[in-house]
């Protein structure tokens, strides 16, 4: 080793940081740096010399230069490291993040619904939120001046046109009362088999703990060969199932819809009190959930369906009870007030 | 409807419990709503009997389901016809019954009991009637309830002393008529209107209540008792135009039984010579518009198949014969005639559901249906829905969802214009309350009413949203209904962790932009609103194509000052926006852009310029294709954006991002020289803007 290379050697171990070593380099290898200095004494060697002089210059530059390389790999890992133990997080502070918003309970359990239904090949269908009479209660098999209109406290809108027919859907129009006129509508302009579920608001001039006068419903309808009694049991267990757990227990009772018959309330299990009787169940141990039934032929002659050829059923379900039971709400009000404490927690 | 259980044990021998019946009539579409014990042993069942059972408006009709289900033998009244005279007396005293509208009365009995003691009835009466919710008057009156619950057919007791020219007249009022009912209300009914009169008024409004004029007082001594049919739309009718409902109109509103009309007020004058010592003397029986039964073809196969359980022709001949159905077998089908209280079986499937309720819906399996495969109509609409309530959720917005019914005040609070679109509001005819008389043309005034409510809780910081229809009228036929979005974001402004990054202004349309990019919505164009709840200078209306879609921008301090809000300087921002999915269910066809390998090569430029300049029009000369024949600008992005030290009042600095790059080589820097000079000359003078030194 050169007594050049000792040197730098010397000096390079009292460097710490990186500031000082690029200092140290400049000082070696910079323009006006040692090794150049000692190629400025070249000339004033013999060609002999010249050349072994040049070499060993060389060589230490080299050698300058890998020494100084290595080092600094050294001296940045070691800064870093010194600089993050000086500048330590809290890593118990919260992320920096945009905190999701709540989801409303009737948009997860409508989500929820309906991905059961298009799992088992059902189509989505929608209609207006003002129908005319002539859908939401004539075409179901609700006359005018019939005892059934009563089962449904109807909001009216107020029309210019008088006179005409309801019939052609230009008679007295409504906030529809329920999700059911979707059924009609569809089945007029398509034909079986059908399939499939209608999601919307539905209104009812009631207000209090348990009734809202804006709602929602899920309506659903099969229509094809074949359809019995049985299948609206079986599906409509299966669903209750998913939606409730397997062990729920389901029960169908004999009830009173104008546009279906049979008719059926279908009861479940109280989730609350798991059959024993409490307050939700009114002591019974069930809780009515949905309405259900097997299509109406005076419907399918409405729409021009053969009953002899085709029969189907039709089921109904509040929304808004559904996700109350789920998510032990007993207040209907809470889903319109935008209180964020309530919605946030969705 | 409220039914004695121990009244039940009149018509059937049975022992089970209460519970157990309320559970036999549940399970045969009779819900049981309620039990309620008596002090003397007795059970009330309520029972909620839906529009088509008329004939379990009574308690020997709810008797027969359960003597049905029960498979026991149903035991009616002992019924007198007076055709034995011993305790008929002046037979030649002759009232004449004239119905002149036989549509609207099909039959009309009249009995005449003289010699009656008007006193109050026997304690087990008047406990059965209260007990069923009806008060007790006196003794005539009371039977008259009584017979009304036991058979469901509506009686009334006129006094016949009362009565002007021995004669009773059923008729539709020609023009509006006066009568002062039992309530002692002068009411006046309009032309139509069914009414029994004698010879010179109306007695009482058919089927509905009864006149005070005709009424049984304690002076009373000779009664006549009238038993009719009367048509069910009709005196639905009158009972809604005249308010008045009463147990006699809900029985015949549903039908009541023509066949039993008779045998009603037979019963009832029995119970009167048995409690108020009178003579029957005369019993009268018009019918004019006979009840012809109708005859139904039951097919067993189709109950087997409709129902999806194997029930066997007897089992449904036992069931229909239990519920008092006439059943002919005849080959492979039953031919049902059923019973004049059963008006609401006409068809087949009636008559299955009858089978189904008795057999029982609970011995029907419960069978998954089998369906062939079709594409079903789930349409992109849905899938987009809950994409953009995903990425709003994810921006922080929480999902409100607002009654549709508002008032007039929603234009006042945002000074919506005479004229504007969003006052062509649709009218509720009949609110629940006043505030709830129209449907709202915007979600904006509901956001802000969720914003005020969560001010009032507390909330320091309201990101919400909502997406709903809206309504606008239509003139005539169906309103048109639009799916909006709205969103608002507030904040009071305090201290928080880690800094906000932008101004709200900013956050809003940073909201909006990634609501359109999730949504694959690129063709929207921003311009300056008018909206006059917007503050100036702080607001732009959303156009896609010509049409405005919606609006953004904050809300001006006067209108937030009519929220209430007590901040100095409320930060309101919202936006609201239609046709946020599009109806075109057609298959996009895509072209994907390749990637280029070779390097790009990146250069900024930060030009000084005119406050009024702006961003998207330097964007767009950067851009320009005249200068750039080859396409090497690949990208050009704004990255700051200064006002304030350093630069004069009224510019402000902007610097762009733009990398070039070439599909078919590596770029050299001499390659790009040339064009970004010319491009930093070009903006230059099209903006009048100097380079930032």
């Amino acid at each position: 080793m050169t007594a050049l290379a000792e040197s730098f050697l010397k000096e390079l171990e009292a460097v710490t940081s990186t500031v000082d070593l690029r200092q140290l380099r400049s000082r070696y290898t910079g323009k006006n740096g040692v090794l150049t200095g000692e190629l400025k004494k070249l000339p004033t060697l013999t060609p002999h010399e010249r050349a072994a002089f040049g070499k060993q210059i060389n060589d230490d530059k080299v050698f300058i230069e890998e020494s100084i390389k290595e080092y600094e790999k050294q001296l940045v890992s070691k800064e870093i490291k010194t600089k993050l133990a000086r500048d330590p997080v809290d890593i118990t502070l919260p992320g920096c993040y945009k905190k999701p918003g709540g989801r409303h309970p009737v948009t997860i359990v409508l989500a929820e619904i309906t991905d059961i239904f298009v799992s088992m090949g059902f189509g989505i269908e929608e209609g207006p939120e003002v129908e005319s009479d002539y859908y939401n209660f004539e075409a179901l098999n609700i006359p005018k001046n019939h005892p059934a209109r009563d089962m449904q406290d109807t909001f009216y809108i107020e029309t210019n046109c008088t006179g005409a027919s309801a019939q052609s859907g230009e008679g007295a129009f409504v906030l529809r009362t329920h999700t059911s006129p979707v059924q009609i509508r569809v089945m007029k302009h398509s034909r079986p088999p059908l399939r499939f579920i209608a999601p919307g608001k539905v209104y009812r001039c009631d207000s209090d703990v348990s009734h809202s006068p804006m709602f929602h419903q899920v309506e659903g309808l099969v229509v094809d060969k074949n359809i019995s009694f049985a299948n609206l049991k079986g599906l409509l267990e299966g669903f209750l199932k998913k939606v409730f757990g397997p062990s729920v227990p389901v029960r169908l009772r004999p009830s009173f819809f104008p546009f279906t018959e049979p008719s059926a309330e279908v009861d479940m299990g109280c989730y609350f009190c798991k059959g024993n009787g409490c307050r939700v169940c009114k002591g019974t141990g069930w809780i009515e959930i949905m309405g259900a039934g097997m299509v109406d032929p005076r419907v399918f002659r409405n729409v021009g369906y053969d009953s002899d050829i085709y029969s189907g059923f039709a089921f109904g379900m509040g929304i808004e009870r559904i996700a109350s039971l789920k998510y032990g709400i007993d207040d209907i009000r809470l889903y319109y007030e935008g209180d964020l404490r309530f919605l946030r927690q969705f | 409807m409220l039914i004695s259980y121990n009244w039940l044990k009149d018509y059937i021998n049975f022992t089970e419990s209460p519970e157990a019946v309320a559970d036999v009539l549940t399970m045969a579409g009779l819900e049981v709503e309620g039990l309620k014990k008596q002090a003397d042993g007795d059970v009330i069942l309520e029972l909620n009997v839906t529009p088509n059972r008329a004939d379990c408006l009574s308690v020997i009709g709810v008797a027969r389901d359960v003597s049905t289900v029960l498979k026991k033998k149903l035991i009616l009244p002992e019924i007198s016809d007076f055709d034995n005279a011993t305790d008929v007396i002046n037979k030649d005293v002759k009232i004449k019954v004239e119905i002149l509208d036989t549509n609207l009365c099909h039959r009309y009995c009249g009995i005449v009991i003289n010699g009656v003691k008007i006193a109050p009835s026997p304690d087990w009466m008047q406990l059965r009637l209260q007990t069923a919710g009806i008060r007790p008057i006196n003794n005539i009156v009371d039977i008259t309830n009584y017979v009304l619950l036991e058979y469901g057919q509506p009686l009334h007791a006129f006094d016949k002393s009362k009565l002007k020219g021995d004669v009773i007249i059923v008729r539709a009022a020609e023009k509006p008529e006066a009568i002062t009912t039992l309530d002692g209300i002068q009411r006046t009914v309009p032309a139509g209107t069914l009414l029994i009169c004698d010879a010179s008024a109306p007695l009482a409004i058919a089927g509905v209540m009864g006149g005070a004029g005709s009424a049984v007082t304690e002076a009373t001594t000779d009664i006549f008792l009238e038993s009719a049919w009367f048509d069910a739309a009709s005196i639905r009718v009158t009972s809604k135009q005249t308010a008045l409902r009463s147990e006699s109109s809900f029985r015949f509103e549903r039908q009541t039984d023509i066949e039993g009309v008779k045998r009603a007020a037979l019963r009832a004058a029995s119970l009167m010579i048995d409690y108020c010592v009178g003579c029957v003397s005369e019993v009268i029986d018009n019918y004019p518009t006979r009840y012809s039964a109708q005859q139904i073809v039951l097919n067993y196969k189709k109950v087997q198949s409709f129902l999806g359980v194997q029930i066997s022709e007897d089992e449904i001949v036992a069931i229909l014969s239990r519920l008092d159905f006439k059943v002919e077998r005849q080959n492979g089908s039953i031919v049902v005639t059923p019973p004049s209280f059963r008006r609401d079986i006409e068809l087949e499937a009636d008559l299955i559901e009858e089978v189904a309720r008795i057999y029982g819906y609970n011995n029907i399996p419960a069978v998954m249906p089998q369906l062939s495969l079709s594409i079903n109509n789930v349409s992109d609409k849905h899938k987009k829905l809950a994409e953009l309530r995903q990425s709003l959720r994810y921006a922080g917005f929480t999902e409100t969802i607002n009654y549709s019914f508002t008032t007039n005040d929603d234009f006042t609070l945002l000074d919506i214009p005479e004229g504007d679109e969003r006052r062509n509001a649709v009218t509720v005819k009949n609110p629940l309350q006043k505030d709830f008389n129209i449907l709202r043309t915007s979600l904006v005034p509901s956001l802000l009413r969720n914003l005020k409510y969560n001010i009032s809780l507390g909330a320091k910081e309201v990101y919400i949203y909502e997406i709903s229809t809206v309504f606008f009228d239509s003139g005539s036929g169906f309103p048109h209904e639009r799916l909006k979005l709205a969103a608002l974001s507030y904040s009071s402004g305090g201290k928080r962790l880690y800094a906000e990054p932008a101004a709200h202004f900013y956050r809003i349309k940073g909201l909006l932009e990634s609501v359109l990019s999730g949504l694959r919505c690129m063709n929207y164009e921003l311009r300056q609103s008018n909206e006059g709840f917007l503050a100036d200078g702080q607001s732009a209306d959303i156009f896609i194509g010509d049409d405005k879609a919606g609006f953004l921008g904050l809300i001006t301090a006067e209108i937030a000052a009519r929220l209430d809000m007590t901040d100095e300087k409320p930060d309101i921002a919202v936006f609201e926006m239609e046709k946020i999915i599009s109806d075109n269910e057609s298959v996009p066809v895509y072209r994907t852009n390749l990637m280029h390998k070779f390097p790009p090569i990146e250069r900024d430029i930060a030009i000084v310029v005119d406050d009024a300049c702006h961003s998207c029009d330097i964007g767009n000369i950067i851009k320009n294709e005249s200068l750039d024949p080859e396409h090497l600008i690949e990208s050009v992005e704004i990255f700051d954006h200064y006002r304030g030290k350093n630069i004069p009042e009224g510019r402000k600095s902007l610097a762009y991002h733009i990398v070039y790059r070439s599909q078919d080589r590596t770029l050299l820097d001499s390659d790009v020289d040339t064009l970004h000079a010319e491009i930093v000359k070009s903006v230059m003078t099209k903006t009048g803007g100097t380079l930032r030194a």
